[in-house]
């Protein structure tokens, strides 16, 4: 265990039998390689199976809105701290039910992406440094992390926020790619036919919505049914308003942290789509549109610079 | 119908405090008397949400028209800026994902006397014109 | 398994990779062929086109083949109002169709289906895919490290339900003929009969398969559901982390359940469709009233494995997982039903 993730569940630790938190969010090793799981650790000893690594491709910020009543500790990266900022201006969360452990963060691995260029079973995965090992039954393969990391992260330029309690050295991130590039070079024509092929592969599962924290209407429109906007099932016609209009519903508050495109059984790229309308957002009204954090997310009792 | 006699199907929406007089009503309902063209008339451009603009466009309308008023003359104070808001975001979107610059005209009317209505529909079915019949997001058997 | 006893074994051939293209190839002309194919990462049955590639990987796919036999969107029939009344014209008629690849915990999810569609009052729908579909399943040679097929009473060389059965023997295909249907279609194909040396070395890699699976584990006769069972913590401890999507759902090869809608369409028409859905889903069990009889992730998480592990036996004496790990694959916050069900004896 490295020294981040010592200092982690110390912390975790401290807030849980201090009484601070009800709960600790986070992430433990998962049961697959590749794989960290969100984990809500209610006692030290749960808190000690925290892990801070590229393999947490959840946004733990979904969670919240289950916790209502309950005083949370979260690990905040980039994405979670972004979602926080917003689920905090929509009022969907209380300041003061949140204690907020920033964690720098060095981007999520595409575990999709190692998994169709290796053949063979990758039996473990871990980060070492700045490479990935991969073990199969024949061989050890190293990759490059850098090259390695989920779209979005490649995107990112706010990896490392403040919080009540900041562990680790902030840093900075260059994004080295748009989410939105090269639509701009194609014809409509092109476009819809990207958007369509793409779309295509959904099957309704309604993954990306479940792990999004800014879909938290108790009421979704797909499931209303007088009238029944969105037809359910795989006809194109109920799968592209579905895509459409979630994306829509995201316009100026996503956090671009790429959860649902990772949750997606189908691989389905989406990040794209939301980011589109954050600029489209910006551009028509002007930035401040709750991407950046403000005074109110970065916790009013900062303490311990980790 | 052949492609020669292709005549743009319009759909428009237009709010109850923009083209109100009579002669500006009647102007309207003509619109819709040939029997291809249709006009839904709402009490406030604010009534227009996302799921008809798209419903619309699935339906395969060439042509989508919206007729609001200036967010300063809105009837009910801020339905029309909130249309604006809702609805320029959407088109931008929709232009992004492959709906052609040209099918969806918004238009938001001052309360003086200024373009007549048979002209924005005109002006709206000739844009469709030259674009074609729409295809995207247009659901076969639907039309 | 095959009622009666006969200690022969079925009829075999062993064909090379071209050979069993060229029978493929034959295949789509005569029917729709639906085989796995890759789809940016994900492997779906689908369709096969004449230029599409099956994707022969490592079995399982990522979504299962349940498609072919209900499809996840299904028009039952369209309707029209015609001068006062209204004319039905029934959906899309079954075509001859093959399913192309199956794994053999396919094959024992089929025979779930089945007791559900097929049994009591059938699904006509069901019924008449069922019985014009060739089924021709794959032997799975390297399972992967998520199967656990054996754990639930499976084979990863069961070939029980198929009408062909393919053993990739590394070089060439061994093929197996279950049925009458089977013996047709290989008939005609003057292939060679299969060699001992061959069946030698499928029983080899039947072998190897089993070795590396877990072993034989179904799960204690779950059917009489203690109370501790249906109150313990262990659900809200899966709960918490489960985000209600139809992921697991959808990839299984067991799940069954379905909503019919009305969808309208041009004025006075319309049709009425089939669509899959999940118990997951909050709005599943929801009821016109507005009460909900699972009202939170906890009691629907329960109700998803208890399903799995006692209801569908209860209904149809048939466990309701083939441990095929699609669910354990695909689950974005890597809920493990292993892991469930490791703690589901322990209850």
């Amino acid at each position: 265990m490295n020294e981040a993730t010592q200092r982690l569940c110390a912390l975790a630790s401290e807030l849980l039998s201090s009484g601070r938190v009800d709960v600790v969010l986070g992430f433990e090793r998962g049961s697959l390689p590749l794989r960290s799981r969100p984990l809500h650790a209610r006692t030290p000893t749960e808190a000690g199976r925290l892990v801070l690594d590229g393999f947490s491709e959840s946004n733990l910020a979904r969670f919240l809105c289950n916790l209502a009543g309950q005083r949370v500790g979260i690990v905040a990266r980039g994405c979670e701290a972004r979602s926080l900022t917003v689920l905090l201006q929509e009022h969907q969360i209380e300041r003061e039910q949140v204690i907020i452990i920033a964690v720098p963060c060095v981007g999520i691995i595409d575990r999709r992406r190692i998994e169709a260029e290796t053949p063979a079973t990758v039996l473990a995965a871990a980060e070492v440094e700045d490479e990935i090992l991969l073990r199969t039954h024949t061989d050890e393969i190293r990759l490059p992390r850098q090259e390695y990391l989920c779209r979005a992260c490649q995107a990112c330029d706010a990896p490392a926020p403040q919080g009540d309690f900041t562990l680790g050295e902030p840093l900075a991130h260059t994004p080295n790619c748009n989410l939105a590039d090269g639509a701009g070079a194609q014809s409509p024509a092109e476009r819809w036919a990207a958007f369509a092929t793409e779309t295509a592969r959904c099957i309704r599962c309604y993954a990306c919505r479940e792990a999004c924290p800014l879909c938290y209407c108790p009421e979704c429109f797909v499931d209303h049914s007088q009238p029944h906007w969105a037809p359910g099932g795989v006809e194109p016609k109920g799968v592209q308003f579905w895509h459409i209009i979630r994306a829509y519903h995201q316009a100026g508050r996503c956090a671009r942290c790429g959860a649902c495109e990772r949750a997606c059984p189908m691989g389905i790229s989406l990040v794209h789509l939301t980011d589109k309308l954050n600029h489209i957002v910006e551009d028509l009204f002007g930035p401040g549109t709750g991407l950046e954090l403000d005074a109110q997310a970065r916790g009013v009792a900062k303490e311990e610079q980790g | 119908m052949s492609a020669v006699d292709w005549e743009p199907r319009l759909l428009a929406f237009v709010c109850n405090w923009a083209y109100y007089t009579p002669s500006e009503r009647a102007q309207v309902d003509q619109v819709a008397e040939n029997g291809r063209d249709q006009v839904v008339r709402v009490p406030c451009s604010g009534r227009v949400s996302p799921f008809l603009l798209l419903n619309a466009l699935q339906q395969g309308f060439d042509a989508i028209l919206l007729v609001g008023c200036e967010a300063e003359s809105c009837h009910y104070r801020d339905g029309s800026r909130l249309a604006q808001r809702r609805l320029r975001t959407l088109c931008q979107f929709l232009e992004y994902l492959g709906v052609e610059q040209g099918r969806i005209h918004l238009y938001w009317r001052s309360p003086l006397p200024d373009r007549p209505f048979n002209t924005l529909a005109a002006e709206a079915k000739a844009a469709a014109r030259d674009l074609g019949p729409a295809t995207v997001l247009v659901q076969t058997g639907e039309r | 398994m095959s009622a009666t006893v006969s200690h022969e074994p079925p009829p075999a051939w062993a064909v090379t990779y071209e050979q069993w293209q060229a029978f493929v190839d034959l295949l789509c002309e005569e029917r729709t062929v639906y085989a796995p194919q890759a789809q940016n990462g994900a492997t779906v049955y689908r369709a096969l086109a004449p230029a599409d590639k099956v994707a022969w990987g490592q079995p399982p796919s990522t979504v299962s083949p349940r498609n072919v036999f209900l499809p996840q969107t299904e028009t039952l029939f369209r309707y029209r109002s015609v001068a006062g009344s209204m004319r039905i014209e029934p959906g899309e008629a079954a075509k001859p169709a093959v399913l192309l690849g199956a794994a053999p915990c396919d094959l024992r999810a089929i025979a779930v289906l089945d007791a559900v569609y097929a049994a009591g009052q059938p699904d006509p729908y069901y019924v008449a895919r069922r019985q014009q579909t060739v089924i021709i399943a794959r032997a799975c040679v390297s399972p992967r490290p998520t199967c656990f097929c054996t754990a639930m009473g499976g084979d990863p060389f069961g070939s029980a339900r198929s009408d062909l059965f393919v053993t990739d023997l590394g070089d060439r295909y061994l093929i197996e003929a279950l049925t009458r249907a089977g013996r047709a279609l290989a008939g005609r194909q003057r292939w060679p009969v299969v060699c001992t040396a061959e069946r030698t070395a499928a029983s080899r890699l039947a072998a190897a398969a089993r070795a590396a699976l877990p072993p034989p584990d179904v799960p204690p006769n779950l059917c009489q559901l203690p109370k501790t069972l249906v109150d313990s913590p262990l659900w809200h401890t899966v709960a918490e982390r489960c985000l209600g999507c139809a992921v697991c759902a959808y990839v299984c090869p067991t799940c069954h359940c379905f909503d019919i809608v009305d969808e309208p369409g041009c004025q006075g028409c319309g049709k009425r469709v089939r669509n899959w859905d999940s118990c997951q889903f909050a709005v599943y069990s929801l009821e016109a009233s507005g009460h909900n009889p699972r009202p939170s992730s906890r009691e629907r998480v329960r109700n998803r494995v208890l399903d799995k592990l006692a209801y569908v036996e209860q209904k149809t004496g048939l466990l309701g997982c083939v441990g095929c790990g699609r669910c354990v694959r695909a689950c974005p916050v890597n809920i493990d039903l292993r892991e469930i069900i490791a703690e589901v004896r322990h209850v």
